[in-house]
């Protein structure tokens, strides 16, 4: 019976990642590690590597709308998704090299720094139209993405959309679209490295992939009326104070 | 983009899909009879399914004549791969 109420949970889990990362227009893996580290119990480790592959379901979902919606830069996200890949690898294999207690840390740290990237964006006003230029500075910066997403376990959208929209001056549509791709590239790199030494939770992947789609869904209909911002600003300080708690101030 | 994809995007859709449900029946056999293979295929499934959309995509490129964006996609194949196996060590 305990694994299936385990089972249950994380999926209830997931159904909530769902509903809060549509809500405030980001992906879960920002959230989801968090969560299954300081509520689930589970090592940081196993969290990063069993949110990357949930990431790739997610990231799947999505892109094969805008695949076919037309509206991926195809070239723009094969350019800078070999450095970005590069990088996941790089981040994977640094997270696997030391000691959980230490990963955490550094992912409380990462946390804050997302979390002050996201207050900087609800501030910001995005570009809707432009033509994508700085192609070098976009390949270098999405090293540091992939880095990023390999070593903490998320998709690194909330990198990849500031480099291509405010550094690249690509329409902010097209750059949503094209990094919604991109992730689950990198997500793919860099969990290739975590499978690989054994870190993935199988039963924490399932739970997620089967909770978040429907509780995608759910929180964007529930967004209706609501104002976008303000939620985005919440879901911050959230993550700004989950930071906090994992780094141990 | 003015790249025409067909059918091609519902490949990473069809991936994932096939992924899970071998890694449910995975769980299951594994909970069932401690056989683990299944669960693991059904993870490599989902792991390898943007990788084999590269493949997918340059082939489908290639055959289109839209040579850069396969190259492109050949490129980022190669670095996943060549670190992968990099990474094993």
């Amino acid at each position: 019976m305990e694994p299936l109420v385990r089972f249950l949970e994380v999926i209830l889990s997931g159904i909530g990642v769902g509903i809060i990362s549509s809500m405030a227009g980001i992906g879960g893996g920002t959230l989801m590690v968090p969560l299954m580290v300081l509520v689930l119990g589970v090592d940081v480790k196993v969290a990063i590597a069993s949110s990357l592959l949930t990431i790739i379901v997610t990231s799947a979902s999505s892109s094969t709308v805008y695949l076919k919606e037309g509206l991926v830069n195809l070239k723009a996200a094969l350019t800078l998704e070999p450095s970005t890949a590069l990088g996941a690898i790089v981040g994977a294999s640094i997270t696997i090299g030391l000691p959980s207690n230490l990963v955490e840390r550094i992912f409380g740290f990462g946390l804050i720094a997302i979390s002050l990237i996201m207050l900087a964006r609800t501030f910001t006003r995005p570009r809707e139209e432009g033509e994508v230029k700085h192609w070098t500075l976009g390949v270098l910066s999405s090293f540091f993405a992939g880095m990023a997403s390999g070593m903490f376990g998320i998709g690194g959208g909330v990198l990849k959309v500031p480099i291509m929209n405010l550094v690249m001056g690509m329409p902010i549509k097209e750059a949503v679209a094209t990094s919604s791709f991109m992730v689950g590239l990198t997500a793919s790199s860099g969990s290739m490295v975590y499978a690989i030494k054994g870190f993935v939770d199988p039963v924490l992947v399932l739970g997620f992939a089967l909770g978040i789609i429907p509780g995608a869904t759910l929180g964007a209909k529930s967004l209706k009326g609501m104002k976008s911002r303000y939620i985005k600003l919440i879901f911050a300080l959230v993550l700004l104070y989950a930071g906090i708690k994992l780094v141990g101030w | 983009m003015d790249v025409d994809l067909g059918n091609l995007p519902s490949f990473l859709r069809w991936g994932v899909i096939l992924g899970l449900s071998v890694l449910a029946a995975g769980i299951a056999i594994e909970h069932l009879s401690g056989n683990h293979l299944i669960r693991q295929a059904g993870l490599f499934i989902i792991v390898v399914t943007p990788v084999s959309f590269l493949v997918a995509l340059s082939y489908r490129m290639l055959a289109d004549g839209e040579y850069k964006i396969a190259v492109l996609s050949l490129l980022t194949l190669s670095v996943v791969i060549i670190s992968a196996l990099l990474s094993l060590r």
